[in-house]
């Protein structure tokens, strides 16, 4: 007897919904979402990239981690909230498969440990701006850098698989 | 000339069977064609934001191409690298998909648009004078490559 509390028939309630039976039954609603998520996917990846290089003195080292911060995180921010938002209604419209997909679990935790470690790095590393000039930077600023490369490809990594996953 | 025998050909390489055989190279080299594509349109964005007079102005565009220009290059050369390993999957799927000759030609457009005309604009280092022909380059540069990545999302979604 299924627990009717559980998120297994929540999701199954979801992907019932109006909306998720407009998007899966459209002719062109899901590729257009796929697109606006990998579209800005690009933008995102490759604008974090570019610091977490310029962290692990890898590129860029004439300028200033805050410019490319300044210059960037708008662009970071923005394409985020795209693929939050385009990655939300993909999840509405398959809530069984996604729920039950281990690379789409893997892709989540994943998410959130990319999040502390901007959180952390935000907390700790910003606010020093004493080697915000310099080439080469403290050991747990490339650190920073370095997690983040690893965990955001590994977050792509994962969002691919989860296509093979059923 | 059909190319057809030389298509078989690239499909029967062992290298195209050991893809085939696999159940993750797929998908793992599917992951590496977007991390090439992100730091391609990331680092290109950077250039062209500036020649737009978007974002900081302490440096040129001509140093912060200066600064990208082998992470653009690496990008480009791991999508076309894991672009083909993809292709030899099913090389005769690609020969009657709809969408991909368009995207070899957009590809074949950009690339030689971004290493000769938007090249010598963003070289030129001029920041004021020239407004116009720099925001030409960066716009018809952001259209290129947003045009690749069109076309290459249209092979994906669509099986024809």
């Amino acid at each position: 007897m299924a627990d009717p509390m559980s998120i297994l028939n929540f999701c199954h309630w979801l992907e019932r919904t109006h909306g998720a039976v407009a998007i899966r039954e459209s002719m062109w609603m899901f590729g257009a979402l796929i697109s606006i998520h990998v579209l800005s996917l690009g933008v995102f990846f490759g604008t974090v990239a570019m610091l977490d290089l310029r962290l692990l003195g890898r590129g860029m080292r004439n300028t200033p981690v805050s410019d490319l911060v300044n210059r960037f995180l708008p662009w970071t921010r923005a394409s985020f909230a795209l693929m939050a938002l385009s990655g939300a209604l993909l999840i509405w419209s398959e809530a069984v498969k996604c729920y039950t997909s281990t690379s789409f679990r893997i892709k989540m935790v994943l998410i959130l440990l990319a999040g502390v470690n901007i959180l952390v790095f935000h907390r700790t590393c910003r606010t020093a701006a004493s080697w915000d000039q310099g080439a080469v930077l403290p050991a747990r600023a490339k650190f920073a850098g370095f997690l983040s490369l690893l965990l955001w490809t590994g977050v792509l990594a994962a969002g691919r698989a989860i296509g093979y996953d059923y | 000339m059909s190319s057809l025998p030389l298509l078989e050909w690239f499909r029967d390489t062992p290298l195209a069977q050991t893809i085939r055989n696999s159940s993750w190279l797929l998908p793992a080299i599917e992951s590496a064609h977007l991390v090439g594509y992100g730091l391609l349109i990331g680092t290109i964005l950077a250039v062209d934001l500036r020649l737009l007079g978007l974002g900081v102005r302490r440096q040129t565009a001509s140093q912060i191409a200066g600064e990208l220009t082998p992470w653009t290059a690496g990008g480009l050369v791991l999508a076309i690298i894991t672009g083909v390993l993809l292709l030899s999957y099913d090389p005769l799927k690609f020969y009657a998909n709809h969408a991909f000759p368009y995207k070899v030609a957009l590809l074949v457009t950009a690339v030689a648009f971004h290493y000769t005309a938007h090249r010598k604009v963003t070289l030129s280092n001029a920041s004021g004078i020239k407004l116009v022909r720099n925001r030409l380059a960066a716009g018809v540069s952001l259209a290129l490559w947003l045009g690749v990545a069109l076309a290459g999302l249209a092979i994906s979604l669509n099986p024809f």
